[in-house]
């Protein structure tokens, strides 16, 4: 390896990566004035809720719970996959990781986001918010910390604010270099963001440290935050939601959901961008081979809670269970098991694994299925539990398919914001891995 | 004091300077008589800030014990009614109703029956009417020849009276004492519905199911549609409309044969009943023989027994030989003077159809110069509107006498404001004897007057009709009160009495006892009947009365409107009630809408399919609900009553409402009905739970709360002082809705609209669902269970649903942020949210209680045991330096239930009834196992182990 091969290589990658930063093509302004109108759209909806009052989503008694806490489980799950590529594939060396973890910190971190309006949507009177919040006042009067809403309302806010100093600390080597390649305003902003960095080796070390201890620190969010998402349910009393293994089931399926999500956002970034030669079918077929590995943990769970629904006898568990597979929402629940448990399987093939367009229809469909199993989970749940005089039927509103359809405008325009502004590959991290010599795509 | 809606606020604190008598925050009890139907309840009403709140039944009145019924309720939405008459309304020259004043309509009578000759009649066409107001019209008529009054009520017991002339010689309708039958057989008599006096004899019949001492009363049904009394019914038998007369005639004629008659009578009987064999009945009815000859044999052995007839199929030409079977039967069964009396007759006597059709004659022969009609509405019940709108036409002038608008208000010439009977002072004698008391409970916020003084007041601006009529009507009641006959010791000061009077809601004269003697020429009566055509393959329609509607009155109350019928469960609208034979052989499904042709135009309504409903029959309620607050309200194109015949029982003179053939022509279309209960599948879940008479005895101690965990994750809730608990008899709820009404009235519990309903988001803190369980159907109340160890406050992140000290479930309702999850985890389902802030009409909103909070938008609700009547009281007994005392608090359904099926206290009281009843053997907590721990305890429904089998709702 001679310095100025490698030079020349890092500064085709600069190159490459920063091409996104440069003036907006045509492309982008079309992908984000679609995005822009969805989200219109979500606002729009969501001002009916404000004006009106909660009762124009479709929610009822026994469905309390609708489509709008399906939309909070689904991008909280979306959250997971970037800290999972980026911490722990990081604790665990797996190197393919570092021209992809960008990108799955940066959904990570506006998915989170995205997911964390929900609550305040679904509640309806978002004014009244802050009384979830533990904070000191004269009458004295406390959250209740026994509901599994309250350990939401920490977990998602201590998520949130690892993913953003993970993904921050993780860009500041980038930040430096994009400094260094601007002028202007711009220089200014970058200088600020970069705080300082200059390369030297002491800093690496600091940076290097930082960022193993974040990793470290993440890893375990990753597990707790869907863990305690899953409570939500697991806690309640509410046959098919009242399960023990809620919590590794939902952390199996957000990461499931999540991997997919990053295939969907990758592929046509990585032909868009012209990153084809940072994003190789190498990080496809990875990230293939752990949806297969994610769809087999999910639909054991499946499996498994059919079994013990049928095992333990309870007339209550079983009806439900009846009711998933066979009642009013069985179609989507036959869809859910055909997009989770059958189309992932077939990526064992390795011919399969490398047709791109097949990988992209079996992760879209991922991501569909993933949004109807809370769907199904939820709803079908509470529409037939204990007491049949009470039991009712759910179809979202127009407005909550509005407020769903606005939270993916909100999180593809975010998305769309922060490649924009920051690199989409991590430089640093991908210019650590190069090999010497020309030709040398393979890792590990 | 409770916080009040904040946008209602200056509505119902409205008396801020104090009027006389008048404290805020302190609530006054007034008494007062029902006159929703001609049954006469006893009600106190109470008050808070000069607006009537809540209408509950007076424990101390004869008639009804303290219950009150749905519709009796609901009357507070009549005082308040949108569609009160405000002030005199007149015909313009273009058709249309102008406010007038009183002078002026009053002028414009003179005017224009000065003009009419004076040998024309003056008709007052009536609701029912007794005590004073009957004692003025019939001076009135007295008085003048050209003077006549007609008492119009849909369901008139005209049969029940002539037959009993017949038979006794008494014109009468007897009271029924259900309290000491113990075989009851039902000949289509819906009696704990609407037949005769319904709250009464739900009364009388919760007392005889006791199930404890083994002389449970055995109820027997025989009627073609699904009524709630069928539903309640031990053995229901389902046979064609009609043929329930031949099915008592076979009765009677196996039960004379012992009974003790003069020879010569005894073959009179004999003769008369010989074609009326068991085997020809149980062919007609479709049962078999074994079955009536059994009924038979039950009323003579386990005596008491109590037959009796009424209802819609028995409404038929033969009306009058079915009470006369009716009234052997029960001569034979030794039931006079045990189970039945004439000592108090019920229900003053009523104008009957062919008297009926006597006054549209004359009007059509312009022999009526003055029609005044006072609250009731002949268009509703008169099956040929358009003959009797056209005769109306030819009366010069027609007069509405009523406190609310109904459907047939815009064809009169003048309509007049009367007070409605919450408003005014007044005699009521509903039984002979029982001298109820009406007095003025709000001050009258319409420019109304006394129906009384009102007909005075018309009678002597009338010509020639000047010198007999009372001046003042106040007068004239004041010596009706004065004047009551009887034992009244004359040493009694009439102030005292007077006071005894206000006290008790009125006063009871002693029965007076009189004797019955079979006579022999009711027998012609029998041999004349003639059998029903043969309804083979043609379906009959049948008019139906609910608990719902009553008989079409109470259209306009949307507390009705939201009470689910308790059969069919389906609120708002009153479908058309079809077996599953017909469905299948008509190819429709429950919310088609099918058109059928009869003789007299079409029906075209909304199907439903009710298991129990006869093949034959088409089951049509009266009245349907009319977003105008309209009485007597319904829709032309599906009212059964103007597709009836008009054929005549010749005995009584009595319409026949069965008999109208129906031709099924298609399915026009579909309307959703909103059907509150999701499912009525118990799959084992043992939510509705039944035990046999025979098992009762056999059961163990149940102990309160079983304790299923030893070990309890939270520490366990204290109840230094009080801890409520309520216990539910299954046995004796009828599923009358009574409570869940009263629930509505006490909770300004939101009426949300057929819309709503239908998306699930009915508001009712209470409701009454129907199971089966081991083929018996039961009624039960659902509503908050107060765990002890709730699941919904545990989940609450804000802490607005928490644990009282007194062991509620309490929701706090300006803490509530709206997340929904302790309604997700309530098993009950019993929680209740706000999806929208859901409006009133004004002045409905007078009616709201003061003590609790009016709901809005975003918040969760739900029953609490109606906390504010127990702080209510406990402030009260603080006052006094004294404990709470047993049975001081009653919630709002407890104390509006005829059946005293629930009852409620504190269960830290030993002593108390409630904790008594804890240990009942037939005690079960529902969903016991989830460790909820309700403080709520159901007593199994007990059932006769033979009685028939009901496989579906």
């Amino acid at each position: 390896m001679t310095n100025e091969h490698t030079r020349d290589r890092f500064e085709q990658i600069d190159r490459l990566v920063l091409r996104s930063l440069l003036r907006p093509g045509k492309l982008y302004i079309a992908f984000s004035a679609v995005v822009l109108v969805c989200l219109g759209l979500g606002v729009f909806a969501y001002s009916r809720i404000i004006t009106v009052a909660i009762g124009v989503t479709g929610k009822n008694n026994p469905v309390h719970w609708g489509a709008l806490i399906t939309n909070f489980v689904f991008w909280v799950g979306l959250a997971h996959s970037g800290t999972l590529i980026s911490a722990i594939l990081y604790l665990f060396r797996a190197r393919w990781r570092t021209s992809i973890n960008r990108i799955a910190e940066a959904m990570t971190v506006v998915a989170i986001m995205t997911a964390g309006l929900f609550p305040l949507v679904h509640m309806g009177r978002v004014w009244r918010a802050y009384y979830l919040v533990p904070y000191p006042n004269s009458r004295e009067l406390w959250p209740n910390f026994r509901s599994p809403l309250l350990w939401d309302v920490f977990a998602i806010t201590t998520y949130m604010l690892v993913s953003i100093m993970f993904f921050y600390v993780g860009l500041i080597p980038d930040l430096a270099t994009v400094r260094d390649r601007s002028n202007g305003l711009v220089k200014k902003v970058y200088s600020l963001l970069s705080l300082g960095w200059r390369g030297s080796n002491r800093q690496w070390h600091h940076y290097e440290t930082t960022y193993l201890l974040l990793a470290a620190l993440a890893t375990p969010l990753v597990i707790s935050v869907h863990s305690v998402v899953s409570w939500d349910f697991a806690v309640s009393l509410v046959p098919g939601w009242h399960s023990t293994i809620f919590a590794p089931y939902f952390v199996a399926g957000a990461i499931f959901s999540g991997c997919a999500m990053i295939i969907v956002i990758l592929m046509p970034m990585r032909k868009f961008l012209g990153l084809e030669n940072l994003i190789e079918p190498l990080h496809f077929s990875m990230l293939c081979k752990m949806l297969i590995f994610m769809s087999l943990i999910i639909t054991y769970s499946y499996f498994s809670e059919f079994f013990v629904a049928w095992y333990s006898g309870n007339v209550f568990e079983q009806h439900s269970f009846y009711n998933r597979a066979f009642g009013f929402y069985s179609p989507l629940f036959w869809v859910m098991v055909l997009c989770n448990s059958i189309l992932p399987i077939t990526l064992f093939s390795a011919r399969l694994r490398s047709n791109m367009i097949y990988v992209y229809v079996v992760a879209v469909c991922v991501v569909i299925g993933m949004w109807l199993e809370r769907f199904v989970i939820i709803v079908s749940s509470l529409s037939q539990d204990y007491d049949p005089y009470a039991w009712g039927q759910y179809w979202p509103s127009i407005v909550e398919w509005g407020i769903t359809l606005g939270s993916f405008g909100m999180f593809f325009f975010m998305f769309g914001m922060l490649t924009r502004i920051f690199p989409v590959v991590a430089m640093g991290e991908v210019k650590s891995q190069l090999r010497p010599g020309p030709g040398d795509a393979g890792h590990a | 004091m409770a916080p009040v809606g904040r946008a209602r606020a200056g509505v119902i604190l409205k008396h801020l300077i104090p009027e006389e008598d008048i404290i805020p925050g302190v609530s006054y009890w007034l008494n007062s008589t029902c006159s929703e139907c001609p049954a006469g309840c006893g009600v106190k009403v109470r008050l808070r800030e000069g607006n009537a709140v809540k209408i509950e039944g007076n424990e101390n009145h004869p008639v009804n014990h303290g219950g009150l019924c749905a519709r009796g309720q609901s009357a507070l939405q009549a005082l308040y009614s949108p569609a009160r008459i405000q002030t005199p309304l007149r015909r313009n020259a273009g058709g249309r109703m102008d406010p007038t004043g009183w002078k002026d309509a009053f002028d414009l009578i003179a005017r224009s029956t000065s003009a009419s000759g004076s040998s024309e009649k003056v008709v007052v066409v009536t609701s029912q009417v007794t005590g004073a107001m009957r004692a003025m019209l019939e001076r009135f008529a007295a008085g003048s020849p050209k003077f006549n009054f007609f008492v119009c009520e849909p369901l008139d017991y005209a049969p029940v009276a002539a037959a009993n002339k017949l038979c006794f010689g008494l014109e009468a309708v007897p009271t029924y004492s259900f309290d000491k039958a113990r075989t009851i057989v039902s000949f289509g008599a819906d009696f704990l519905e609407t037949w005769l006096s319904p709250v009464s004899n739900a009364h009388g019949y919760a007392i005889s199911r006791n199930p404890t001492n083994g002389a449970m009363s055995r109820m027997i049904q025989f009627e073609s549609y699904m009524s709630l009394t069928g539903a309640n019914a031990d053995e229901r038998y389902c046979c064609p409309p009609g043929v329930e007369t031949l099915v008592a005639l076979s009765i009677a004629s196996r039960m004379l044969s012992g009974t003790a008659l003069p020879a010569s009578e005894w073959e009179t009987w004999r003769s008369a009943l010989r074609p009326f064999t068991i085997e020809r009945a149980a062919k007609a009815a479709g049962v078999p023989p074994q079955v009536l000859e059994q009924v038979a044999d039950r009323l003579r052995s386990q005596t008491p027994s109590l037959a009796l007839a009424g209802g819609p199929s028995s409404h038929s030409t033969c009306a009058t030989a079915l009470q006369v079977a009716v009234n052997l039967i029960n001569f034979s069964a030794g039931g006079y003077g045990k189970t039945l009396t004439f000592d108090r007759a019920e229900h003053a006597p009523v104008g009957t159809y062919s008297q009926l059709l006597d006054l549209v004659e004359d009007m059509e022969a312009g022999r009526v110069s003055t029609l005044i009609v006072h609250e009731c509405n002949p268009l509703f019940a008169f099956p040929e509107p358009e003959r009797l709108k056209t005769a109306m036409k030819r009366a010069p002038l027609k007069i509405q006498l009523a406190s609310v608008r109904d459907s047939a208000s815009e064809s009169y010439d003048i309509v007049l404001p009367a007070l409605h009977w919450l408003e005014r002072w007044d005699k009521v004698e509903s039984r002979s004897g029982v001298y109820s008391l009406q007095q003025p409970v709000i001050k009258p916020w319409c420019d109304a007057r006394h129906a009384g003084q009102a007909l005075s007041d018309i009678m002597a601006v009338l010509p020639d009709h000047t010198t007999r009529m009372p001046e003042d009507y106040q007068q004239f009641l004041r010596e009706r009160w004065e004047n009551i006959p009887g034992d009244r010791s004359a040493s009694e000061d009439s102030d005292d009495f007077w006071k005894q009077v206000l006290t008790d809601g009125g006063y009871w004269a002693p029965p007076v006892s009189r004797k019955v003697t079979l006579n022999a020429r009711a027998a012609e009566a029998i041999s004349d009947f003639a059998p029903m055509v043969s309804l083979s393959g043609e379906h009959v329609l049948l008019p139906v009365t609910t608990v719902r509607y009553g008989d079409g009155r109470q259209t306009g109350r949307p507390w009705l409107y939201e009470m689910p019928d308790p059969i069919t469960l389906i609120v708002w609208d009153t479908p058309l009630l079809i077996s599953l034979g017909t469905s299948k052989k008509w190819n429709c499904q429950s919310g088609d809408i099918v058109r059928l042709k009869c003789d007299k135009g079409f029906l075209e309504a909304p199907v439903y399919v009710q298991s129990g409903t006869h093949d034959a029959v088409v089951a049509v309620s009266l009245g349907a609900p009319s977003d105008k607050y309209a009485s007597f309200y319904f829709e032309p194109a599906n009212h059964p009553l103007h597709r009836l015949r008009g054929d005549i029982d010749k005995f009584s003179g009595a319409l026949s409402w069965v008999g109208t053939p129906l031709t099924f022509e298609g399915v026009t279309g579909h309307n959703r009905l909103a059907r509150l209960q999701g499912s009525g599948r118990q799959d084992g879940r043992g939510i509705a739970q039944t035990i046999a008479t025979t098992e009762v005895g056999k059961l163990g101690k149940a102990s309160r709360r079983p304790a299923t965990l030893e070990f309890d994750l939270y520490p366990k809730h204290e109840h230094p002082v009080h801890d409520w608990g309520m216990v539910i008899d299954l046995s004796v709820c009828i599923g009358c809705g009574a409570c869940a009404v009263a629930c509505y009235a006490e909770n300004n519990v939101h009426v949300v609209g057929k819309n709503e309903c239908l998306r699930g988001r009915e508001q009712s803190w209470l409701r009454i669902e129907r199971f089966i369980d081991k083929g018996r159907t039961v009624f039960l109340p659902a509503l908050c269970q107060q765990c002890e160890h709730a699941p919904c406050e545990t989940v609450c992140p804000v802490y607005a649903a928490v644990h009282s000290s007194e062991g509620l479930d309490v929701q706090v309702y300006n803490r509530c942020v709206g997340t929904r999850y302790c309604a997700n985890n309530c098993p009950y389902k019993v929680r209740r949210f706000n999806w929208f802030t859901y409006k009133v009409d004004p002045p409905l909103e007078k009616q709201f209680n003061p003590d609790v909070f009016v709901r809005t938008r975003g918040i969760m609700e739900k029953c609490t045991f109606c906390i504010q009547r127990i702080r209510e009281h406990k402030e009260i007994a603080k006052d006094e330096k004294r404990r709470l005392r047993d049975g001081e608090v009653v919630p709002a359904c407890a104390q509006s239930c005829p059946t005293g099926a629930i009852r409620f206290g504190d269960l830290k009281d030993p002593a108390s009834q409630v904790s008594k009843q804890m240990d009942d053997p037939r005690g079960y907590a529902i969903l016991a196992e989830l460790n909820t721990q309700p403080s709520i305890l159901y007593l199994k429904r007990v059932y006769h182990a033979d009685g028939t089998v009901t496989e579906t709702l």
